[in-house]
Formats: C-alpha cells, sequence, structure tokens
C-alpha cells in the first residue's frame, strides 16, 4: 500500500498517482484528507482506496470497479454514477449520495442526506442511519436499504427499483408505495447487510414504483401536421385560425398537452432577416476556392484540454441515440468523419458504433444521466454539460414508450416502455455554485484532458453566459428556440425560449457587458439551415455553429414533426425495427455528408466573395437586417433596400 | 432524354417562384414529362373524391388510361418513399381511377377556328398528343397513319394481357370526340402514299411522328442467312394484329427490356413450351421493371442474364440455336453502351425460335432523300421540336430515340407549341414549359401513413386459354385504393413548420445530392437561398399574444422540475372566492340546456368560475344554489337596464359602455365582491374609481365588450394594451395589490393565461376557446354549437380542455423556474415584435445596448 498526503499533494496530482497506481494493481492510502473534493474520481481499476478522515464532494465518483474505504465523513454525492465496486463509508454522508449509480455498493454507516439515490439505475446503497427527505428521488433502478427511517417523500417519483426501510417511513413520495418484502427479497438484504457486518434484527417494509404517472393517458390522435401558412404567414391575423383550433379540440380529447417533434414552428425573426451587404450573385466561385479560405476551427482548448479540431466552424448538434435510430446515429458519426467535424451523442449514452466512426465525439451529460458512464466521458473527445436546450428549455427530454425498447433502455440503464420524462434539473447542478463543482469532477474525470462545455437553450443568456465564463467552461453550445427536439410539449415548444438570433446577440452582449469579448467560444445552433446561415452568426461572432435538424432533414427527412410517435418513415427517428430497415446507412451518411460539403463550399464562398482569406473576416460591418425586428434584436442597421428581388440575385 | 437541368430544389431558384410563394412541383410531378399533378390525386383517391383525381389525372395527359397501366413511371422513380420502403403506387391508383370514369368520360367538343391546317405523320402517342393541342387552339388536324388503326405502339407494341384494347380505345376515342377537327388518313404512309412535298402543299406545318418499326440488328454471324423462325417487333405486330402465331418448343428470346418480357411471356401464351430470356445485363442492371420480371418468373419464363449472342445457329434457314458467352460488363468505366465479354464462358442453346428485342430503328427513303434521317432518326431539336424546314417539326421515338409513352405525349405537347407559335408566326416564341400546377389537396389523414406498405397488383396469370391474351393483373379494390394513397409523404404540400418550410428542405435536400464538385448546381443552390424571406411580421401586423416568449429558468434563474415538482394554480379573487384553476368562463349564458348542463359539471369539478349574466347551473339544478357545497363561483354581469343584481352572484360586474360614467355598486350581501369591466380608453376614470369605491376587481376587456360573445371575441385581434395600460395606471398610483385584475379577450390556451397572469393579472377568461373545445365551430363570424354530443361527451371535453390548459400555464411558469401560477411576473417575458413590445411595454427578446457593468 502506498500512502499519498493531501497536505502535500494537490488533488488533482494526487488523482493522477492514484489512477498510475491502480494500473499496477497498488493499493493506496490517503492521509490528511481534509474533506478535499473529488478524491479518486475517475478510478477505473479494482484497488483499495482507504481515506483516513473525511472526503469532499463527489468522492469515489466516476469510477469503475475500485473499491473506496472512508474512516469518517463524505460530502455531497458520494460515488456518483459508480459503476462497479464498493465504497464504504464510516461516517456521515451529504446529500445526493449515490447520485446516478449504476452499480456496486455504497455503504454510509451513518446518517446520510437529502435525494440520497437520486437517478439511481442499478446497485445497492445503503444507510446505517436515517435518511433525510426524498430519498430514492427518481430512481430508475436498483436498491436502497435504510435501517433508520426514510424521510419525507421517500421514493419520490420513483420509476424503479426498491427501497427497503426498517425504521419509520416518514412519508411516501408521489407515485411510490410501500408492500410486503418477500422473503427472498429480505434474505437478500439481510446477506448484503452480513457481508458489510452491519447487525440488524428489524423487520423491513418495502417501496416500489406504483405506476401510475409512467404512461399518458388518453392517446393522442396522429395528425399530420397543418401547413404552417395556416396559422404563421407574413401578416397573419386570423386568430383563430385552424392550428388554434385543432389544438383545443386536441386537448379536449386528451386532456394534456400536445407533443410533437422538431422545433418552434412559427415564424420568428431569424438570420433569413439580415443578409450581407455585399452582392454576392456577380461573384464566380474560384475553382480552388475552398483551399484557400481558412475555415479549420479549434475550440476548447481554453484551460488546457485538447481542443476540437474542425475542418470547418460546424459541429453537428446532440441528437440521442434513442430519438434516432442506431442507424441514424451511425450515420452522423460517419460524415462527421467525413467532413471532418464533431458529433455529439447526445443524451442517452454513446452508441460503440457510432463512436468507432466519429473521429470527434462530444460526450453530453444529462440530468437523468441516462447512459452515462466514465467510460464512455474517457473514449469522448469533449463533455458537455447540459442545462436547457432551446426547444424545451427548463425541460428535461421525453421519449415516448414506442421509442423506449429493451434496447435503448439497455443503454440507458432504465426500464423499458415508459413514457420517459427525464428530469430537468441536475441533481448535482442547482445553480452556478454547483456547476464549478462539476466542471471540476468532469476534469478529474478526464485527467483535464478533453473540452468541457455547457448547452444552454437561450432564454436570460445574457446572464447565463457570464456564470458560464466564471465557472469555467471552455465553450457555449447556445440553443434558440429554433432549435428541434424528438419530443416536446408543443406550448413550450413555441413560446419558451427566445429566438435563436437574439439568443446570440444576448450572450455577445453579456460577454461585453463584463468585458470578456471573445472570452467565451460560443457555437450557434437552432435553426441554422445552411452555410449562409453560419456564415451571418460567424460574422456576428459565434465562433460556429451546430446542424441538428437539417442533418436530418440531409438523411431523407421530410419534416413531418412526428418524431415523437416512433414510427419515422425514413427509419431516422425510430426504433421500430421494420422501419430502421428502411435507413441505408451508407447512403445517408454520403447524403449527410455531402450536405456538410456543400455548407463548406458555401462559407468559402462567402469568404471569397468579400475578398476574404477566413471566415473569421466576416464582421458584423458586411451586414444589415432587412425588417425592423431583425435590426432591433442585433443593432444591425435596418437597411430593407437590401431585400434583392429574386431576378437580381440570379 | 428529358433536361434534367432542374432537379428538385434547384427548381426554386430557376424559376425563382419562391419570391412569390408560387408552386414548386414535388418530386414525382418533376419525374413526370407532362407535370401531372400526382400528389393532389393521390390525396383525392384518400379523401374519395375518384372524380376529381380522374380531371387531375387526364388534365396533362390524354392517354391516361393507357397510362395507368403500362406508363414507364418516371414519377415513382423519383418518389422519396422509394428511398425508404417502397414508392407509392402511382401507375396503379391512376389504373384504379381511370377504370372507374376512362370508359364514360366525356370531353366537350371544339370547333375549329383557324383557317390554316396541320399534318400529322403518324398516331402514335406524340402525333396524336400534338393534334389534340393544335385541334383544341382551333386548327383542322390531318392525321396520316400508315397502318389500319390508331396508338403506335400504343397498340401494335404492347401485347393485350398488359394493356387490353379497350383502354387504348377509350382514351383515343375521348380524343376523337373532344376534337371533331382531327381528320385521319389510315394507311397513308410517308413516301409510299403521300410525300413531304405533297404534306407541305396541303398544310402549312407538318409534324413528323412517325415512331420506330426497324428491329437493330445483332451483327452476329448467322443472322443475316435466317429467314425463319426468328422475329422481332413484327412478332408483337403480328399477333397484336390478331394473327395466330402457334409457336411449341423452346423459345429464346434476346434482351433486357420490357419489350424483350413482353416478347417471352406473349410466346409462352402464343403455345411456346419453355421460354428462356438472355439478357447482356446482370439481373439487378436489366432495364425491365422488376415487378414485370417477377410476373415473368412466375409464368414461368427462365432468366438467364449475363449473356451476350455471338451466334445464330441455323439450318437451312431456319433458327436452331443461339451461342451465347458470358457478357463481364455492359457499361465501361466512363457509363457508355459497351460491353465486354469472356469469350472463353460460351453457353449454347437449341431452340425453335429466336425472338429478338434489342431495340428499334427508324427507316424511311422519303425523308432519307431530303436530308431529315440521321442514323436511323428524324433530325430534330429538342429545343424547338424544328427539323431545319422550316413548318416541319418532329417529334416521339422516331426524332428523339425509343422511350416510353409518357414521354412522347410530352414531346407532343411541346411539338404543338412550337408549332402554334410558328402558324401564329412568332418569330421568337416563348420556350416551351411544362405546366406544375397544384390543386392543394389537404394531406391524408391516415394514423397508418408511415406504417402501410406498398401493395403490388394482384397477379391472376394467363388464364384457362393463354392465347386468349387475357390481362394478368387485378386492380386495386377501393380499400386498397386508399391504403396506397395514404402512404404518400405528399412532398407538395407546405410543411408544419416555417422554419423548415418546404422551400427550405427542399433547399438542403439539393444540397445533399450535390456532389462537392459540382459548382454550377452548388452555385444555383446557393442563389436561390440568397432570396430573403418576406418579412413575417410587416408593419400592418398588430400586437399579438403570439408574440410574447417565456425566458426560461437555466442558471440565473434556477431550474426545477417541471415534470414532477408541483405548480400550484390556486386563484383568489378578493377575499371570498377561491379558483382551483386561473380560469373563469363565459358566453354560455344562451347556450343549448345541454351545453350549459355538461359546462357547469365541468366548471364545478374542476374549479373555475363563471361570468355572466344567468348563473351557470341551470334554474332545475338546485343543488348549485347558495349555502350548498361545492358552488360554481359566478360574476354577474350588470348593464343598466339589464337585469337586476342577484343575491346569490358570487360577484357583480358593471359593464361599462362609452364614456365612463361613476356608478353605484353595491353588495347584496356581505361576501360579494364587486368590479367592473373595462376597456383601455375608460382605464384612466375607471381605475381611480374603483380604488376610491373599494372595489376588488377590474375584468380588463381586449374585446369591443365583454357582453357581445361570441363576436366581441371574434371580431379580430384582441386590444392588449388595456393590460399594460392598466399595470402602468396602478404602478403610477403605486397600488398595485389593491385591484385583483381579470383578463378576457381571445384567451385560446394555457400559454395565453400564462402571459395574461404574467402581466399580474389573476386570472383569464376564456370563451369561443371553451365553446370550441365542446364541439363547437366557428361559422360566419358567430360560433355554432353542434346538438350531436351527450351531456357527458360535452362534461368530459370542457374537464379535459381545462385540466390540459391549465397544465400548459403550470408547465410553462415551471419552465421559467416558478411553483406557483402567480409568480410569473412581466420579467418572465420577452416580446418578438416591435408592436407587440410597443402595445405589452415588455422589452424585446434583445438588442437593449449592453449595461456598463455587471
Amino acid at each position: 500500500m502506498v500512502t499519498i498526503d493531501l497536505s502535500k499533494t494537490p488533488v488533482r496530482v494526487a488523482n493522477e498517482m492514484i489512477r498510475g497506481y491502480g494500473s499496477t494493481r497498488q493499493d493506496v492510502e490517503v492521509i490528511n484528507p481534509d474533506a478535499r473534493h473529488y478524491i479518486g474520481v475517475g478510478l477505473t481499476t479494482p484497488i483499495t482506496v482507504r481515506i483516513r478522515g473525511s472526503a469532499g464532494y463527489y468522492c469515489g465518483g466516476l469510477c469503475d470497479g475500485p473499491r473506496f474505504e472512508v474512516e469518517k465523513n463524505v460530502s455531497w454525492g458520494v460515488g456518483d454514477n459508480l459503476l462497479c465496486g464498493t465504497i464504504d463509508v464510516r461516517g456521515n454522508a451529504g446529500a445526493i449520495a449515490g447520485v446516478g449509480l449504476r452499480g456496486g455498493e455504497i455503504v454510509i454507516r451513518g446518517n446520510m442526506g437529502s435525494r440520497a439515490g437520486q437517478v439511481m439505475k442499478k446497485g445497492t446503497l445503503c444507510c446505517g442511519g436515517n435518511a433525510n427527505f426524498m430519498a430514492g428521488y427518481m430512481m430508475y433502478g436498483g436498491r436502497i436499504i435504510i435501517l433508520g427511517n426514510s424521510g419525507e417523500r421517500v421514493g419520490e417519483d420513483m420509476m424503479g427499483g426498491e427501497i427497503y426501510v426498517a425504521g419509520m417511513v416518514d412519508s411516501l413520495g408521489n407515485d411510490a408505495m410501500l408492500i410486503e418484502p418477500s422473503s427472498s427479497d429480505t434474505d437478500s438484504v439481510l446477506q448484503f447487510l452480513d457481508r458489510y457486518d452491519i447487525p440488524f434484527r428489524g423487520t423491513l417494509k418495502k417501496i416500489v414504483c406504483r405506476g401510475k404517472s409512467l404512461r399518458y393517458g388518453t392517446a393522442e390522435p396522429r395528425l399530420r401536421k397543418l401547413p404552417y401558412t395556416s396559422f404563421s404567414s407574413p401578416g397573419q391575423t386570423d386568430y383563430w385560425n385552424p392550428k388554434v383550433r385543432e389544438d383545443i379540440r386536441v386537448k379536449a380529447h386528451i386532456g394534456r398537452y400536445r407533443i410533437r417533434g422538431y422545433g418552434a414552428s412559427r415564424h420568428l425573426p431569424h438570420f433569413s432577416d439580415i443578409v450581407f451587404r455585399q452582392d454576392m450573385s456577380k461573384v464566380t466561385p474560384e475553382e480552388d476556392m475552398v483551399s484557400k479560405v481558412n475555415l479549420r476551427t479549434l475550440i476548447g482548448d481554453k484551460h488546457g484540454g485538447r481542443a476540437l479540431d474542425l475542418s470547418m466552424p460546424v459541429m453537428i448538434a446532440p441528437m440521442s441515440f434513442g430519438a434516432l435510430s442506431p442507424q441514424m446515429k451511425l450515420a452522423l458519426g460517419i460524415a462527421s468523419r467525413l467532413s471532418g467535424i464533431s458529433e455529439n451523442s447526445g443524451e442517452g449514452g454513446m452508441l460503440s458504433a457510432e463512436r468507432a466512426e466519429a473521429r470527434q465525439m462530444i460526450a453530453q451529460c444529462l440530468a437523468g444521466r441516462l447512459g452515462w458512464n466514465v467510460h464512455d466521458m474517457k473514449r469522448a473527445d469533449g463533455v458537455e454539460i447540459y442545462i436547457s436546450q432551446g426547444a424545451k428549455p427548463g425541460l428535461g427530454g421525453q421519449l415516448m414508450a414506442e421509442k423506449l425498447t429493451k434496447e435503448i433502455a439497455a443503454v440507458r440503464g432504465i426500464p423499458a416502455g415508459m413514457d420517459l420524462r427525464s428530469p430537468s434539473r441536475h441533481p448535482d447542478i442547482l445553480g452556478g455554485d454547483d456547476l464549478i463543482m462539476k466542471v471540476e469532477e468532469f476534469r478529474e474525470a478526464t485527467g483535464w484532458r478533453v473540452p468541457i462545455s455547457i448547452k444552454l437553450g437561450a432564454g436570460r443568456i445574457r446572464d447565463d453566459i457570464k456564470i458560464a465564463l466564471k465557472d469555467g467552461l471552455d465553450f457555449v453550445e447556445l440553443d434558440g428556440m429554433q432549435g428541434g427536439t424528438g419530443a416536446a410539449g408543443n406550448e413550450v415548444l413555441e413560446y419558451v425560449g427566445i429566438p435563436t438570433l437574439a439568443g446570440l446577440q444576448e450572450a455577445l452582449d453579456g460577454l461585453a457587458e463584463i468585458q470578456a469579448e471573445g472570452q467565451l467560444p460560443i457555437v450557434i445552433m437552432g435553426g441554422i439551415k445552411d452555410g449562409l446561415d453560419a456564415a451571418k452568426a460567424i460574422a456576428l461572432g459565434a465562433t460556429a455553429v451546430a446542424f441538428g435538424t437539417s442533418m436530418l432533414i440531409a438523411a431523407g427527412c421530410i419534416t413531418c414533426m412526428q418524431c415523437s410517435v416512433g414510427s419515422c418513415v425514413i427509419g431516422a427517428a425510430t426504433q421500430d425495427k421494420e422501419h430502421t430497415a428502411r435507413f441505408d446507412v451508407k447512403k445517408r451518411a454520403m447524403q449527410v455528408h455531402r450536405f456538410l460539403e456543400a455548407v463548406r463550399w458555401q462559407l468559402a464562398f462567402i469568404a471569397h466573395a468579400h475578398g476574404y482569406t477566413d471566415i473569421r473576416q466576416l464582421s458584423r460591418k458586411d451586414l444589415v437586417a432587412l425588417t425592423p425586428e431583425a435590426a432591433a434584436f442585433t443593432r444591425l442597421p435596418y437597411e430593407p433596400g437590401y431585400r434583392r428581388s429574386s431576378s437580381r440575385a440570379l | 432524354m428529358m433536361e434534367s437541368t432542374c432537379e428538385t430544389g434547384l427548381q426554386h431558384g430557376c424559376h425563382g417562384e419562391y419570391a412569390d410563394m408560387g408552386h414548386s412541383p414535388a418530386p414525382c410531378q418533376e419525374g413526370c414529362p407532362v407535370g401531372t399533378d400526382i400528389p393532389s390525386y393521390v390525396g383525392l383517391i384518400w379523401q374519395g373524391d375518384l372524380a376529381s383525381a380522374f380531371e387531375v389525372i387526364t388534365a396533362q395527359n390524354p392517354f391516361s388510361s393507357i397510362c395507368g397501366r403500362v406508363c414507364a413511371m418516371p414519377c415513382e422513380a423519383r418518389c422519396r418513399r422509394g428511398e425508404s420502403d417502397g414508392a407509392v403506387a402511382i401507375r396503379n391508383l391512376k389504373r384504379y381511377v381511370t377504370e372507374r370514369f376512362g370508359a364514360t368520360h366525356r370531353l366537350p367538343p371544339v370547333t375549329v377556328t383557324q383557317k390554316k391546317t396541320v399534318g400529322v405523320v403518324g398516331a402514335g402517342p406524340a402525333g396524336l398528343t400534338a393534334a389534340q393541342d393544335l385541334a383544341e387552339a382551333g386548327y383542322a388536324v390531318h392525321v396520316y397513319e400508315k397502318t389500319d388503326r390508331l396508338g403506335g405502339m400504343m397498340t401494335w407494341g404492347i401485347p393485350l394481357f398488359r394493356l387490353p384494347r379497350r383502354f387504348i380505345e377509350q382514351d383515343i376515342t375521348r380524343m376523337l370526340e373532344h376534337c371533331p377537327g382531327i381528320e385521319i388518313h389510315f394507311n397513308c404512309a410517308l413516301g409510299r402514299d403521300i410525300t413531304l412535298d405533297q404534306l407541305r402543299d396541303r398544310h402549312d406545318a407538318v409534324l413528323l411522328a412517325t415512331g420506330l418499326w426497324e428491329d437493330r440488328r445483332l451483327g452476329v454471324p448467322g443472322e443475316k442467312e435466317v429467314t425463319e423462325g426468328i422475329h422481332g417487333i413484327d412478332f408483337m405486330v403480328r399477333i397484336n394484329r390478331g394473327e395466330k402465331i402457334r409457336l411449341e418448343g423452346r423459345v429464346v428470346v434476346v434482351g433486357g427490356g420490357n419489350v424483350a418480357v413482353d416478347m417471352a411471356r406473349t410466346a409462352l401464351r402464343a403455345g411456346a413450351s419453355e421460354v428462356r430470356l438472355y439478357c447482356l445485363e446482370s439481373r439487378a442492371e436489366m432495364p425491365a421493371w422488376d415487378h414485370e420480371i417477377q410476373e415473368a418468373l412466375q409464368e414461368g419464363i427462365l432468366i438467364h442474364p449475363s449473356w451476350g449472342p455471338r451466334k445464330i445457329l441455323h439450318e437451312w434457314g431456319r433458327a436452331t440455336g443461339v451461342e451465347f458467352m458470358r457478357c463481364t460488363s455492359v457499361f465501361d468505366d466512363e457509363g457508355r453502351f459497351n460491353p465486354s465479354y469472356d469469350p472463353g464462358a460460351t453457353s449454347t442453346v437449341h431452340c425453335n425460335a429466336v425472338l429478338l428485342a434489342i431495340g428499334l430503328t427508324g427507316k424511311n427513303e422519303e425523308l432519307e432523300k431530303r436530308g431529315l434521317l440521321e442514323r436511323g432518326r428524324v433530325k430534330g431539336d429538342f429545343e424547338t421540336m424544328g427539323t431545319g424546314i422550316p413548318g416541319v417539326f418532329a417529334a416521339g421515338d422516331g426524332a428523339f430515340g425509343p422511350s416510353a409513352i409518357i414521354y412522347a405525349v410530352h414531346h407532343g405537347h411541346r411539338a404543338a407549341h412550337y408549332m402554334k407559335a410558328f402558324l401564329e408566326e412568332q418569330a421568337d416564341p416563348e420556350p416551351y414549359a411544362v405546366i406544375y400546377s397544384t390543386r392543394g389537396v389537404p394531406v391524408a389523414q391516415d394514423p397508418l401513413w408511415e406504417k402501410l406498405a406498398r401493395e403490388e397488383l394482384p397477379v391472376c396469370g394467363m388464364g384457362d386459354d393463354p392465347s386468349a391474351m387475357e390481362e394478368c393483373t387485378l386492380t386495386y379494390d377501393a380499400e386498397t385504393a386508399v391504403r396506397q394513397a395514404a402512404r404518400c409523404l405528399r412532398c407538395d404540400a407546405e410543411t408544419g413548420t416555417a422554419n423548415y418550410s418546404r422551400r427550405t428542405r427542399d433547399f438542403i435536400h439539393a444540397m445533399a445530392r450535390t456532389e462537392p464538385g459540382q459548382t454550377n448546381r452548388l452555385r444555383t443552390i446557393f442563389m436561390a437561398q440568397l432570396i430573403p424571406r418576406e418579412n413575417p411580421f410587416p408593419p400592418e401586423r398588430p400586437a399579438h399574444l403570439d408574440d410574447l416568449v417565456f425566458l426560461p429558468a437555466a442558471l440565473t434563474r434556477l431550474v426545477i422540475d417541471p415534470y414532477r415538482e408541483h405548480c400550484s394554480t390556486e386563484t383568489h379573487l378578493g377575499k371570498s372566492i377561491a379558483l382551483k384553476q386561473p380560469m373563469l368562463f363565459t358566453g354560455f349564458d344562451n347556450a343549448a340546456p345541454e351545453v350549459r348542463k355538461a359546462l357547469a359539471g365541468a366548471l364545478l369539478s374542476s374549479g373555475c368560475g363563471y361570468v355572466g349574466f344567468r348563473p351557470p347551473w341551470t334554474d332545475a339544478d338546485e343543488s348549485h344554489g347558495e349555502g350548498c357545497t361545492g358552488r360554481i363561483p359566478w360574476l354577474q354581469l350588470i348593464v343598466p337596464g339589464n337585469g337586476k343584481p342577484h343575491p346569490d352572484a358570487d360577484g357583480l360586474v358593471h359593464v361599462t359602455r362609452g364614456p365612463f360614467r361613476p356608478v353605484s355598486l353595491n353588495r347584496l350581501r356581505e361576501n360579494q365582491v364587486l368590479g367592473i369591466s373595462a376597456g383601455a380608453s375608460v382605464l384612466p376614470q375607471v381605475i381611480p374609481f374603483a380604488l376610491e369605491e373599494g372595489l376588488d376587481f377590474l375584468i380588463l376587456d381586449g374585446t369591443p365588450g365583454i357582453v357581445h360573445f361570441p363576436s366581441c371575441e371574434l371580431a379580430g385581434l384582441p386590444d392588449l394594451t388595456v393590460l399594460r395600460d392598466a399595470i402602468r395606471i396602478l404602478r403610477d398610483l403605486n397600488r398595485e395589490e389593491e385591484l385583483n385584475l381579470l383578463y378576457f379577450g381571445g384567451l385560446r390556451s394555457g400559454t395565453d393565461v400564462a402571459k395574461v397572469l404574467a402581466i399580474n393579472c389573476n386570472a383569464g377568461i376564456f370563451g369561443v376557446a371553451m365553446g370550441i373545445a365542446m364541439g363547437g365551430v366557428l361559422e360566419n363570424g358567430t360560433l355554432r354549437h353542434r346538438d350531436a354530443y351527450t351531456v357527458e361527451e360535452l362534461q368530459l371535453a370542457a374537464v379535459n380542455w381545462i385540466k390540459a390548459t391549465a397544465d400548459e400555464a403550470a408547465i410553462i411558469a415551471r419552465c421559467t423556474g416558478k411553483t406557483n401560477v402567480h409568480n410569473l411576473e412581466p420579467e418572465d417575458m420577452r416580446t418578438i415584435t416591435l408592436a407587440t413590445q410597443e402595445a405589452m411595454g415588455i422589452p424585446l427578446a434583445s438588442g437593449r445596448p449592453p449595461r456598463e457593468y455587471f
């Protein structure tokens, strides 16, 4: 056993050392821990780490295999996302012990704080004393054993798993119910306690999910979408238009809000309402134009990680395996490699085949920690913390039961067949201060190797971006309300958040207010359709753009907006095997690739038309606004005279 | 042959049509050489309007019954659904419709109005189409046909089991009855019976639509020596003339196209005991349609792909077999027809007859003499359809090579266009353009549209007497037709989202189908994308509730868990009225008793209030009377001279009209709340008065007057300034908390009510929206309740809608980080238009200058 003295060694170095000893299978003793945070984070070898004292936040977080022994107490988030191994805490634990647990065993011999085992999926979390409120909050699976009292609202919104309480059940949470444990249940718990030498002679009560909130009630009638012109066209004043009437009737039928795919569907001020001053219709493209204009973009090395190396300022926006079929994800992976840009896992875990195809892959971490694990983080080229998205800011993801198949559920580590409404708030990121802690934990888990970014839906972005800057993130992925999704409530899609154009301007203004222009790269997304939109965003001040919906359309999506239903006609947004069989991965990947190459050509052409050799030479000075709203949003000059007629443009 | 510069997506650029939001065709329509409005007729079939579907089908295609059976269907090749689970069965659907109406449909006759006349040589699809178009333009048209029948290769080249004679007849009969000015000269061949000069003398313009009638030669040993047992197209012609050609034993067919397959199947019906089809192409490359090949295989025809004939074996001038060698590839690296062989791999097959179907060519001494024939084709310029001789035009296979009927129809239209221009002596005619129109048919609302699979026609084989050449497939039944029509993706229809409109989607599709090196195409797409959209918010667009958005929680506002965390919707008005939801309803005073009863039940169980002249409960329903548990809070509307204040009312509302005059309002009992309903114009007087009198609430009326229901809500957009002004006045007086505010006017959803709550109202009053929820329809500016529903159904609809609407309001509040809908505040909102910013006093979503400090 080797000894690391935390009074002399910084945690960052200590963690490197622990991982190093781990690779040679040597056990480690940590002395003078002094409740430091992140001790042992990201350890994936089966060694014993003995902590002689108390540990701070995320002790043993994001680990797979080790055995931690903590002599005194731990602060919150002990054993965060543990995949396998044990953590044995002699004293008490703070809040969210065993958050997002995916396997292994955590034993807290004293009391534990609130929300223990939040969104856990597997493994056992055992508390020898009392639990505070909402233990097992939104748990999907696994087992919590509480030998003392349960705390209030135990099992709140649990969707799977089991909670055993030996003491008093203070109160049951929503959708939780008490049942009688079977003898094998009891035997299994007793065996567990035996193994940890925890004496116990009482009786157990068992709490499980009642299952009343797992599925929506009456199914929404299948209606193909009304043309947008029936509810949003220039000057539209038909107040009780067909869409309004249809919405009212459907709600009177189903008794809840409507759900659909895609982003905001009505007209919003957008990049289409600003134009370049330069009349590009008379410019002839040059043969070697694309190679002459510098498009290469490095992003994410602000804090010493290895930057993403993009062949042009373009990314593929996060879209989940689950919302999308494995075939569609694979096609995106291939296209991202062929075009030299990055792909993103989205919510719900990384598809290995896609990881293999994509050269650069960002792993996205969401509140439900679905499919989240240390190995995917380590094999990722970037880690992205999702706070919110443009389509449904303030809400978590939705995946209807039709798409939550056994395979998807297995990857996500949750039960199949429910209408999954992912939590919208991270168990461990309630605000800006917790965010710093989480960013640091991720840096520790990945050895400070990869960029850590944040995904934000545009709203109060003028101030949110200041927090992102202060919290040590490498870049921001900012999503406006035109951003798409696989499923969200219609009203939230249409009316929550601000347009992408406004979001970008607000973010830039926010940085300007604290004299931090250019200090935090912004990747803008949400309704970016082509190279023209992308170039305008870059001219306004974005570092890069991300395409989401356009990627699907390039792959053949026909914009029926029924992604939530799960029977996507082209096999892109479905898990139905008959439908995914329709999707020709190679052909679709080439379509996406060609689209991206057309974007590259457009970016190069626009720069070339301006006489620039680098896309970053584009600036606000090159732009004017065609509408009063776009001018007011961006403070660009209002110059309707630049509205070129079709004949002039051709 | 068809120019393909205008592909999907580029179409917009080519014609700049989207500048005026004109129609651009769906891929199938664009694929159709005559521009048939396919999505519309498919939509009409789903709707069951077959007569209209037939009108669409025949609008640009005089041979629609024929095409319903044997069209080459370039449309299906372009069908986007073909990229996933099989193209929409467009042709089979056409067949289904034409079978209903084709025989009986008649068009009104057109008369000859012009002095000039036209001569058309050849009564095939190109010639007849041109004849029709010219006849419709008033010209007398003389058609010279070398055979004794009309239809050209449609009649002579296609076997009856695929195209029964009656369908050719019905299309042609319809055309000739429609165009009495067309005169047919049968058995009149160019060169033999009439010369080009004679035609030019007789007519002001001449169209050469002579077709291709001669077989190409194989050019292999033995071919020239054989005089018997070998056939080409003459085999089909003779069979179609009605000759009983009997074949026996084994027959070898050479060729991989549809004609070869037709010949093979015909040979089988003519008595061959075994038919073997040999072709150069591999099975996958065979140009014949797959379903035809499948049918041939089912009939027992043996297909031997990748073999090329090397020698025809013969005895005494009679073919006895063919020697083949292995074809290793048909096309060279540049994609040109240039077969290569493995001479080592050969196969000899003995047979009683050889049928050659390797292509046709043209031959006409008269034309050759005039220098009009070149390599078997009439010299024709596709851009003008001219031949170089003034007034002499060319069209069809004879001029532009072997093709399909629908392309010949295109040629006919095209030639007629330029011939008319010539006859009218236009020096510089407009270039011919296919007409793409749309009927704007609604999309099929079939819940299974994504799942339904393509179904082929039922095949019924050769029948008891194969030589009778009975049709070998059956037409869809009605159910199948509807299922197949439901599959259409409706690429023609506008999408449901302005941000990814058809135009945008089609651009992206075009980009995804353009190779990086195709600079011209990339440029064309880009130039079309440069055309900006119209301003979606033109100055005349008034302030609108839709143009308010909410700011979600993220970092500066803490996110809560909206799916789970409770959000209170409890609402209080004055001291005495408690509602479970911030929702009241109005406008049902005079509704039918069932509707009123259902509404009352819903309001009671949902905890909402009612605003009206009459109480929401019915007279018979005393349980809702005062003193009983569970009553619906009722705010009585009082207009001077209309009704007396009611002691049962929970509140009294004085409705202002015109300039405000102070009124005296008295509580009839202690807990009765008092209020005034007012529009924006009188607020400066009403608010101080209400505060002075100690009233409990105001109804902010965004309509011309709550008492004029429903016209007040249907008249136009609500006046949102009433909200802004009320808050401003109260704020200026610093007495914001002293009056409860209710808003009425144009509320449609939970989002709308969340918006008025955020402005600082306590609740919203719904009228028309509930009427619609309970099955009411808007007609001629009024709301009509239908009597099709039971009280229970109506009540369930109302309860559901209230629940959904309240949920919407709550989830919006939760998105902003609030756990009580009443905690929504103006700062949670932004506007997206200047008009709404002005009317609501809420800032725009962005653009305020940066502050100087954090």
